[in-house]
């Protein structure tokens, strides 16, 4: 970890908000600069903490994960009907979205 | 102000009188839904009033006998999938979300035959500590609207507070049932990672979130906790447990002088130095102080324990639970479902339509945490952060393991302070620090509950919070009915 306070400046900002794909304001990033740079400073405090040697852990709980049978599972087709039309824009039981191939990315 | 658990009616009360034919589920249901119309503190996002009324209607007390609760209402946080009923998680981004499935809880409590009276309110994605940051309007605390019921589980504490509900579920991944249990003076538990299936949950951190009961007192919270319990298929982190009779448990002592004697005295308390330093209100200590005197003075050993990095607990949860939730969120993206925001230029691309979509259906404390997490995980902050988190997150699940070789129980306090008002906390890491005592829970996976333990003289609840061992439901639910009985007799 780093052990200089880090300074969140506007080109690390928008980078970050542009990996989480978040517009943001001029405004938001201001105040989120502000906010992380603090945070971040009060997460620091792990540094106190010696981790030599220390695993990783991700559960709380040690856990193996389960496998099931590589058996696929028909979907009826009212099944893809309702679940397409949680889109606010489908059609022909497909998405649609701004062009992708031949456009900008 | 009195506990509301002492005025309203639980619905192990309901279920007797229903199943004796003194009053109907449909005069319950009514009931209720009277007092939903007149509420005032914003505890629901949306009420199921006729489908409710329908449930209740065609109930048949005659099949509905031998389940524990059928019959009875209960309400659900808006982070729990409804189909056919609107799912929020209280974000602008899913205001009109009509979901196709239910989730594994909501057919759990579909087949033990309670009737849902609606969705309730929370902090957005289950991020907040208040209830503040819902896109439908702050959650009010029923004792005193100017203060918050606590959060991120605001609705679902304060509709059984506020007599709207007898019986609610909630989410918890850092204390938001436990901390909005303690603020509204609820029992609020969250069980073990893997005892309950997050199938259907909208995920926020996923190696911390479970889902809970909040109720009047241990003997609802028991029955609730036997209906949602138990493996699940669609939950790989489903742990393939049985599931004990939480009920008779809580029954057996309450009715038995004997038996809870014998409880008591075999009760070993574990109190951690660390929960009891600098920050914590006074009226607070004190009330849980008495409550751990009188379960020793009729039995109980106690013995004071070290849980050494909980002070870091905190730390590695901003970081944990933001990353985690940076991945969660990262599905809502305009194309399947929820808002879809197309920027007014004329040639949009997708990443735009993205970015529009997520800057405006997430509210301000949604994309700071994304924000955070997106850091946490991005190349060249990695190690330094996130790996590190869950480094020193494995020396407080050791903490823990150590400490419970010493004892059954932890007691303590839920949280530093009772409720407070509204628009009182505007930095964010001030509204972290409500939940010191409980997030080291959640890292550790393991089950907890908060139970009213008394009150400040202004007449605000307080909370204790009892922690045990993974799958160890049955003792804590115990211990609070244990400790209930000796609040009642001392008054």
């Amino acid at each position: 970890m780093a052990s200089e306070k880090l300074f969140i400046d506007r080109a690390l900002m928008d980078k970050t908000a542009r990996l989480a794909r978040l517009q943001l304001s001029d405004d938001e990033k201001n105040m989120y600069m502000r906010d992380l740079e603090k945070i971040l400073s009060y997460v620091d405090l792990l540094n106190q903490v010696n981790t030599d040697g220390v695993e990783p852990i991700v559960h709380g709980i040690p856990q193996e994960t389960r496998m099931r049978e590589d058996e696929p599972r028909a979907l009826e087709d009212k099944h893809t009907k309702e679940i397409v039309s949680c889109s606010s824009d489908a059609i022909y039981e497909q998405y649609r979205v701004p062009q992708v191939i031949g456009g900008e990315t | 102000m009195t506990l509301p658990r002492h005025e309203f009616t639980k619905s192990w009360e309901w279920k007797s009188r229903i199943d004796a034919g003194d009053i109907s589920a449909k005069a319950v249901v009514e009931e209720y839904l009277g007092r939903i119309e007149k509420d005032s503190t914003n505890s629901f996002i949306s009420v199921n009033a006729d489908a409710a009324l329908k449930a209740a209607e065609i109930y048949d007390p005659a099949i509905g006998k031998a389940k524990p609760l059928a019959g009875t209402p209960v309400a659900l946080k808006d982070a729990l999938i409804t189909k056919g009923l609107k799912t929020t998680a209280g974000s602008k981004i899913l205001e009109n979300y009509i979901p196709p499935y239910n989730g594994t809880v909501v057919t759990k409590v579909d087949d033990g035959g309670l009737i849902n009276l609606g969705k309730l309110n929370m902090d957005e994605f289950a991020m907040g500590s208040s209830g503040e940051s819902s896109a439908f309007g702050r959650t009010k605390l029923p004792q005193d609207e100017s203060r918050v019921p606590g959060g991120s589980s605001s609705g679902p504490a304060a509709a059984v507070a506020g007599n709207l509900s007898p019986i609610s579920l909630g989410t918890d991944t850092g204390g938001s049932i436990r901390q909005p249990a303690s603020f509204c003076g609820v029992v609020g538990m969250k069980p073990t990672y893997g005892r309950v299936s997050r199938y259907g949950v909208v995920a926020f951190a996923s190696s911390l979130d479970q889902v809970g009961p909040f109720a009047l007192d241990s003997m609802d919270c028991a029955l609730a906790m036997e209906t949602i319990s138990g493996f699940d298929e669609m939950d790989s982190t489903s742990a393939q447990m049985r599931v004990p009779a939480y009920g008779d448990a809580v029954q057996f002592l309450r009715e038995d002088a004997a038996r809870r004697e014998k409880f008591s005295k075999s009760l070993r308390i574990g109190i951690p130095k660390q929960y009891f330093k600098e920050g914590l209100d006074a009226e607070v200590r004190t009330s849980v102080e008495t409550s751990v005197e009188l379960l020793k003075f009729n039995g109980a050993s106690v013995v004071e324990i070290d849980l050494p990095h909980s002070e870091y607990a905190l730390a590695v949860y901003c970081v944990v639970a933001v990353s985690e939730a940076s991945a969660n969120l990262a599905r809502y993206d305009g194309v399947r479902f929820g808002l879809r925001e197309m920027p007014a230029e004329e040639k949009t691309s997708l990443d735009q339509m993205y970015e529009a979509s997520r800057g405006v259906g997430f509210g301000e404390e949604v994309k700071r945490r994304i924000l955070l997490g997106t850091f946490a995980l991005s190349s060249g902050y990695y190690d330094a952060y996130f790996k590190k988190a869950c480094q020193v997150r494995a020396l407080v699940v050791q903490g823990f393991h150590k400490a419970f070789k010493h004892c059954d129980v932890i007691l303590g306090p839920t949280t530093p302070t009772p409720s407070f008002v509204s628009g009182g906390k505007k930095d964010p890491l001030q509204m972290y620090l409500n939940d010191i005592y409980t997030v080291p829970v959640n890292l550790a996976g393991l089950p907890a509950l908060s139970m009213p333990c008394g009150e400040t003289k202004s007449g605000l609840p307080i909370g204790l919070q009892v922690v045990g061992p993974a799958f160890s439901e049955q003792v804590l639910l115990e211990t609070c009915a244990s400790l209930e009985f000796l609040l009642d007799k001392k008054g």
